[in-house]
């Protein structure tokens, strides 16, 4: 089921009701709903891949309960392991599988020899990605004692499985989200009507801003040799705020549905765009996977301690493994392999926190310093994007030769260029909007309520009728994340 | 939380109010008015014609009311629906038809070759002009609804104000309504214009656009409930097949259209003569006649004694 979907829109409501006004007496009952409900909301999808999560969760809550008894370290670690094993196996064989036979077998065709593995059709279950992350988290953090394992399967269930967050998350742990589950919650007005505010803009981002982009994006991505450089640019500018949309527009709806729900979930976007160099945009774009792989891999891996060479490693380590985690092609390694490039002067010279603080915090502009390095570290991001968004290596290379040639100083030309124009004007506003919200949890969250209620309403209105005059046009529903 | 219910219901009700008042207004806007040349649904109420035409582009382009008017003294109106060679969609425009008029004597069908049975069960694939007749798709009413099925109009189109008008692009249509369309003029779609070979080829791929015998029995299923409906409503159903160009004519595919109307007993009447269809003069395209080729085949027709009769 799509967040952006009429079946959303009356799922939804429907489990709100029963929710707060069916099971509200029985916490048991509303997590069991909680698990129920996502389950639906998932096998809405395909339901063959239901078994994966239930399969999951049982693991880890048994790895759980298994560590809980367990003192002897090799047997800890051993049921540690069990866990691991199972989800990055699953993750292995469903994502990977295809990727390291093909690369297998052009390894051993490069030096001449024959290798008949064939590669299997396998479908990617939709957010395995996420959910295995969410499981393992909890395994591991009961196993470094961080967290206490539950004996109440149902909330364990509704944890792995919260439909808010559960294909494309934001990647919770366990020691955040699981007490919520044990807790009764109260109905809080303000936190639901900023959770309605935070959907609403996550549907802006989403449908008029990534859903506009993409149509662009896809068009000049996919006919690369037809066009200019500088309309290639552009096309990698679309790709910039189509994903930036797309992705952070998800986790706002995914925040914001939570909220009406009694849950908090972490930030996952903090404006990452207005970033003043590459180590504060890790700091703030898709946080809770950069932390995730902070916690459960760089630090274990001597994180920044230890000799240069060490903390030069793990950095390009964890980028590497972030990148592949994206998706089995050798376009996404490269693409974490040039972050690692990008953060690496910041390490050496030890400026990588320089910039922890929102830019220009309490003041209406950026100082030309912080808006010229602004602007660098969005080149650089943007520019990362081309192998992201490209089909292949090949494919990026050529997208990049073919901007890096005189016409890149022309005018960017291509069938629909007014539609194109509508959606820089809207990318503006989403910028200009994000600028004045930067300071918040998400752009619109206190900058609205401060405004008079006529022009509030209006405002609300307009941005309703935004979504939805721009929710009839488009047809790309599906969110790019779902794929990872 | 009954604040937050209440206050998201308001808003809500709203919202969809506005939305509902703006579809409103639109729609009152275009009322009368043809938006796209091809939603003439308002327009062919209380006409009360004697000869109603029916059937695709075919039908649309060779029938020219004012001939019949002025020959037969016969009140008649063109309701052809261009792109649309599906009984079923010729039967639906036949049916809202009649909702909104006094019985016609006659219903003349335009048949031949490249007719489809098409689903009446309004599953239809062929959505052309879907989007001219998008600002019908809102909870349509009972006079249009026979024909707006026949676009497989989804339930957020049918449900949701402006939902159709926006997703087809129909709002700068319907703010400012085409009120000079070749319906309007002339109660047909009328091409004056020669064949621009550049751009219709004269040798065309069409006759692949023929029904094939595996079809046949569905086409005559179809046709006897158009011939159904008629007899149910005390009119008299006349299948006529008009000209297609020398290049894309099949003997033995024409041939079919008569044997079928013959086996289910209503008159048929081939206009599709010799000295016309050889004659590139009379044509804008291959299976098209321009105003010449009409008013050939009006001549034609005008010497039929028995046309209309009982």
């Amino acid at each position: 089921m799509l967040f952006n979907s009429l079946e959303f829109a009356i799922f939804l409501p429907i489990v709100f009701v029963l929710y707060w006004f069916v099971f509200n007496k029985n916490l048991k009952l509303q997590n069991l709903l909680i698990s129920t409900s996502s389950y639906i909301f998932y096998g809405w999808w395909d339901w063959r891949f239901l078994s994966l999560i239930l399969f999951s969760s049982i693991v880890d809550f048994l790895v759980g309960l298994g560590l809980e008894n367990e003192e002897k370290k090799h047997k800890r670690q051993l049921l540690l392991w069990a866990s691991i094993i199972v989800n990055l196996g699953l993750l292995g064989f469903f994502k990977y599988y295809n990727f390291f036979i093909d690369n297998f077998n052009s390894a051993f065709t490069l030096f001449g020899a024959e290798i008949k593995s064939e590669s299997l059709n396998i479908i990617l279950p939709v957010g395995i990605s996420f959910y295995t992350f969410q499981t393992m988290s909890y395994s591991i953090d009961v196993y470094k004692k961080k967290l206490n394992p539950t004996k109440d399967f149902i909330a364990f269930s509704a944890f792995v499985s919260f439909f808010p967050q559960l294909v494309a998350g934001p990647i919770e742990r366990a020691t955040n989200l699981l007490p919520q589950f044990y807790k009764k919650r109260t109905f809080d007005y303000s936190n639901a009507t900023s959770g309605i505010r935070q959907i609403l803009w996550g549907l802006f981002k989403k449908i008029v801003i990534a859903d506009n982009c993409a149509t662009f994006a896809n068009l000049i991505f996919n006919n690369h040799t037809d066009y200019t450089g500088s309309t290639l640019i552009l096309g990698a500018i679309f790709f910039t705020f189509q994903i930036y949309g797309d992705f952070s527009g998800y986790s706002d709806i995914a925040i914001g549905t939570s909220r009406l729900f009694g849950f908090n979930l972490m930030q996952n976007f903090a404006f990452p765009y207005f970033s003043r160099d590459i180590a504060e945009f890790w700091r703030r774009w898709h946080i809770s996977l950069s932390t995730w792989f902070r916690d459960y891999l760089y630090i274990p891996l001597g994180g920044s301690r230890g000799s240069t060479w060490m903390r030069i490693r793990n950095t390009l380590i964890i980028f590497i493994v972030s990148g592949f985690w994206h998706g089995a092609n050798w376009t996404f390694i490269i693409w974490g392999a040039l972050n690692a490039i990008y953060f690496m002067p910041l390490l050496l010279i030890k400026k990588n926190r320089t910039n922890i603080s929102i830019v220009a915090k309490g003041k209406i502009f950026p100082s030309v310093k912080e808006f010229i390095s602004m602007t660098l570290t969005f080149t650089l991001i943007a520019f990362a994007w081309i192998f992201f968004r490209a089909e292949n290596v090949n494919h990026a290379i050529s997208y990049l030769s073919n901007i890096l040639s005189p016409s890149a100083l022309s005018i960017p030309n291509f069938k629909g260029m007014t539609d194109a124009l509508i959606t820089l004007l809207f990318i503006s506003l989403l910028l200009i909007v994000e600028w004045f919200g930067r300071e918040n949890l998400f752009a619109i969250d206190t900058n609205l309520s401060k405004l008079k209620a006529p022009l509030k309403q209006l405002v609300y209105f307009v941005l309703f009728l935004t979504i939805y005059y721009y929710s009839t046009k488009t047809n790309i529903n599906q969110f790019i994340y779902f794929q990872f | 939380m009954n604040l937050f219910i209440k206050k998201l219901i308001l808003y809500s009700i709203l919202s969809f109010g506005v939305l509902f008042l703006i579809n409103y207004l639109l729609l009152l806007r275009v009322n009368n008015n043809i938006t796209a040349d091809h939603d003439n649904l308002e327009q062919t109420i209380n006409v009360n014609a004697d000869v109603v035409f029916i059937g695709s582009s075919r039908c649309w382009v060779h029938f020219n009311p004012s001939f019949f008017n002025e020959k037969f003294n016969l009140k008649t109106i063109n309701i052809g629906v261009d792109g649309h060679t599906e009984l079923s969609m010729a039967y639906s425009r036949l049916v809202d038809y009649l909702k909104g008029n006094d019985n016609p004597k006659y219903a003349v069908l335009s048949f031949d070759p490249f007719i489809r049975a098409g689903s009446f069960e309004g599953t239809s694939e062929n959505i052309v002009h879907k989007n001219s007749f998008s600002r019908y798709a809102f909870r349509p009413i009972n006079k249009d609804w026979q024909t707006i099925k026949q676009f497989n109009f989804n339930t957020l189109e049918k449900y949701f104000p402006l939902y159709a008008i926006f997703k087809y692009d129909q709002l700068a249509n319907c703010l400012f309504p085409n009120n000079n369309s070749s319906f309007t003029k002339y109660g047909y779609d009328r091409h004056d214009e020669s064949w621009n070979t550049n751009i219709f080829q004269l040798v065309s791929n069409l006759k692949s656009k023929f029904f094939d015998t595996s079809e046949i029995s569905a086409i005559k299923e179809a046709l006897t409930k158009i011939d159904k409906l008629c007899c149910n409503n005390r009119i008299k159903l006349i299948c006529i097949q008009t000209p297609v160009f020398e290049n894309i004519y099949d003997k033995e595919a024409f041939r079919i259209t008569k044997n079928i109307c013959d086996t289910l007993n209503i008159s048929f009447i081939d206009a599709n003569i010799r000295s016309i269809r050889t004659d590139t003069s009379s044509f804008y395209n291959a299976n098209h006649m321009n105003t010449s080729g009409v008013n050939k085949m009006n001549d034609y027709l005008s010497q039929i004694s028995n046309l209309f009769c009982e």
